[in-house]
């Protein structure tokens, strides 16, 4: 508000420079600001066109891209994995980790992590998680986990359910009868808080035959518990392995951070080519011992480019659109509506400066209100969506912070020129309607 | 009555063209003079030129000749839109015909309008709108909107707004055109004391009852004085 205030006194100082500056001039702003809210019809009917706008703009550039390309855009990264379930120990897996992290690369790397299990017992395996980045594995992505089920806290585990998994707290994991017939697993001590202290006995006991085949799809002859990596580290004390020697290493992730306005674009996905051919002409001499590299982005470089651009036509064109639909509109009717009012403000001898301020009060006040409430709008309905589906909305149940720079840039943009222009059309109405008879 | 002239017209001419090739005379050589705190009467059949007339007198609009002069010196018809600007500003009050009230500002914000451009503190300005309010007997009803005010009441806050920034002149068209004869007598009242006061008032009616108020009636028919 008060930076789009800033602007468009800058703007008008070109054209009415110090009259602007009088006490008495500040006070016809404020006060038409004010009165802005009493005209109660026209400011709700302008105020959801502008939000109407600024609703759009903010959840086209938030969420549209996600329909376009499908899983790579989703990721807002992009995924290196062990092509094949390779076991070392953590010791080799930290090896590995260094060797990556210190590969003398041009971009930054978002994320860079180890994923570790090991089994209690033939029939219950124990996987490490960062729950906190729920993205960086493919079998603790949140599509998978029942809308509403993602751990909260890193007490709380997932284990599967059908074909989902869902969240677990320590006192109610209980897996349903279509995913282990008769099985019941449970925390005795009741509580994962209390892991601080390792002489608390923890057991996970699996009882009855575990049948896996309704998870994901693949025959798996253990059930899998994913727990947030903190807990991993203790449950591996506590069931006495050796975290150095004895905890293998699963697959290391490493994320490319992505940059420019819409993540990630191209250039990020080259980016992803060149770690590629880092890693493999340094750790391949090793491949014996950490597996092959591969991507697992779908999306061609040069897809991605045309749909970047495909997309960021449609975009622009869209809001050029809109922009000078709502101009037009906004700037007609408004110096329609207030025809009236400014004849007579005119006759009582109110300078060009003072009529013009008012305009512009409405218009800024009308457009702020307007950018608010779309602002608001838009992100219940990510809230909304977010909750109901999380295929759509990922991530994120609110705004990014480039949707709402680029609805505010749009609604900046569209009421400069509405306001020249409504207050073009005010300025030549004359004072004499004001006396004109009215039946 | 003082012998110093407020305001001048000599051989005003207003023609307005209708059309390609219709011309409508709507004032032809009026002449008059108007002296501080005098109320004038323009009494006149509808399309007798009175509103045409106060067009003109208030600087709203430009005669097709003849010359406006102001308090002896200036030439309204000379001046350009900045400084017809400044002179309605500072000499003169409007009241119209259907009040012409700002609908979502209450009577007292409506009262202040006039001033807000102003170089006046605001406490100020609200102290001096309340009491020209209740000097229209309006009490208790400063902070009722226009809708929520009769006709009569309405057009009171109006004659208040005229006033606010103590006007040499007041021009008023039709006042009490939509009031009932009681109210509109009020409202004459009411404007009479304001003249009397220092006020100089033109009155533009069709209405022949309005005379007795009149210091002077000036009689206009099909655009001239008799
Ligand atoms: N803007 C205009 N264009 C053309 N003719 C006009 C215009 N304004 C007034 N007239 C004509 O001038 C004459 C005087 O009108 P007006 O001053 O409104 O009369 P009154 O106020 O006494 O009823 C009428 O014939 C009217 O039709
Ligand atoms: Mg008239």
């Amino acid at each position: 508000m008060l930076f789009s205030l800033q602007l468009i006194e800058s703007f008008y100082l070109g054209i009415v420079p110090r009259c602007y500056w009088k006490m008495g001039n500040f006070r016809v702003f404020i006060k038409s600001v004010r009165f802005t809210y009493r005209t109660k019809r026209r400011f709700i009917v302008f105020v959801t066109i502008f939000a109407l706008t600024a609703a759009f703009v903010a959840f086209f550039v938030n969420t549209l891209d996600g329909y376009q390309t499908s899983n790579y855009l989703d990721q807002r990264g992009v995924f290196l994995l062990q092509s094949q379930d390779y076991n070392v120990t953590a010791g080799q897996g930290q090896a590995l980790l260094n060797s990556i992290r210190n590969l003398n690369l041009d971009f930054e790397l978002d994320d860079l992590q180890l994923y570790r299990y090991f089994d209690v017992d033939a029939s219950l395996r124990i996987y490490s998680i960062n729950i906190s980045n729920p993205w960086l594995h493919p079998w603790v992505n949140p599509e998978v986990v029942l809308a509403g089920s993602y751990p909260n806290n890193e007490f709380e585990a997932m284990i599967p359910q059908g074909d989902m998994q869902v969240r677990a707290t320590p006192n109610n994991i209980f897996v349903s009868s279509t995913v282990a017939v008769g099985s019941q697993f449970f925390f005795s001590n009741g509580s994962l808080t209390q892991f601080n202290n390792t002489d608390d006995v923890l057991k996970v006991s699996v009882s009855g035959t575990f049948d896996a085949t309704n998870f994901g799809g693949a025959k798996r002859d253990s059930l899998w518990i994913f727990v947030d990596d903190t807990v991993f580290d203790k449950l591996v004390t506590l069931y006495a392995k050796n975290a150095t020697t004895e905890v293998y290493t699963y697959a290391a992730s490493v994320t490319v951070k992505t940059s420019g306005f819409i993540i990630p674009d191209a250039n990020d996905y080259d980016n992803v080519a060149i770690l590629k051919q880092q890693i493999e002409t340094q750790i391949l001499p090793n491949s014996a011992q950490y597996g092959v590299w591969e991507e697992t982005a779908q999306t061609s470089s040069a897809t991605v480019k045309k749909e970047n651009r495909n997309r960021d036509v449609t975009s622009f064109g869209f809001a050029i659109l809109g922009g000078i639909l709502l101009v037009t509109l906004f700037s007609y009717l408004l110096s329609r509506f207030r025809q009236r009012e400014i004849a007579i403000l005119k006759a009582m001898g109110y300078a060009k400066s003072s009529i013009r301020l008012t305009l512009i009060a409405e218009i800024l006040t009308t457009a702020m209100t307007g950018f608010i409430t779309g602002m608001i709008a838009a992100n219940g309905i990510l809230l909304y969506l977010s909750l109901r589906d999380l295929n759509i909305v990922r991530r994120s149940a609110f705004l990014r912070l480039e949707a709402i720079g680029a609805s505010f840039a749009i609604i900046v943009l569209v009421t400069l020129p509405g306001m020249v222009l409504a207050t073009f059309r005010a300025l030549r109405v004359s004072p004499m309607e004001a006396f004109r008879d009215r039946a | 009555m003082s012998v110093e002239v407020l305001l001048e017209a000599k051989d005003l001419v207003k023609t307005y063209r209708r059309g390609r090739n219709e011309v409508v005379h709507a004032l032809q050589n009026v002449s008059l003079k108007i002296h501080p705190a005098e109320m004038i009467l323009l009494y006149g059949p509808s399309g007798s030129g009175k509103s045409t007339l106060l067009n003109l007198l208030s600087g709203l609009d430009k005669p097709t000749s003849g010359e406006i002069i102001f308090q002896g010196k200036h030439d309204i018809t000379k001046m350009d839109e900045s400084e017809l600007t400044i002179f309605r500003r500072n000499e003169v009050g409007f009241v119209f015909q259907s009040w012409e009230l700002i609908d979502h500002l209450n009577a007292v914000e409506n009262v202040e309008v006039p001033l807000y451009p102003d170089d006046i503190d605001s406490g100020e300005l609200r102290t001096r709108a309340l009491q020209l309010i209740r000097r229209m007997d309006l009490i208790d009803r400063e902070y009722h909107f226009p809708k929520e005010l009769s006709g009569g009441e309405q057009q009171r806050v109006a004659v208040a707004r005229a006033l606010i920034k103590e006007p040499k002149i007041v021009f008023a068209d039709e006042p009490t055109g939509n009031l009932d004869q009681e109210t509109g007598d009020l409202i004459m009242r009411m404007l009479k004391t304001i003249c009397r006061m220092g006020t100089a008032m033109v009155i533009a009616t069709h209405n022949e009852d309005l005379r007795r108020y009149a210091d002077r009636v000036i009689r206009l028919t099909d655009g001239r004085i008799h």
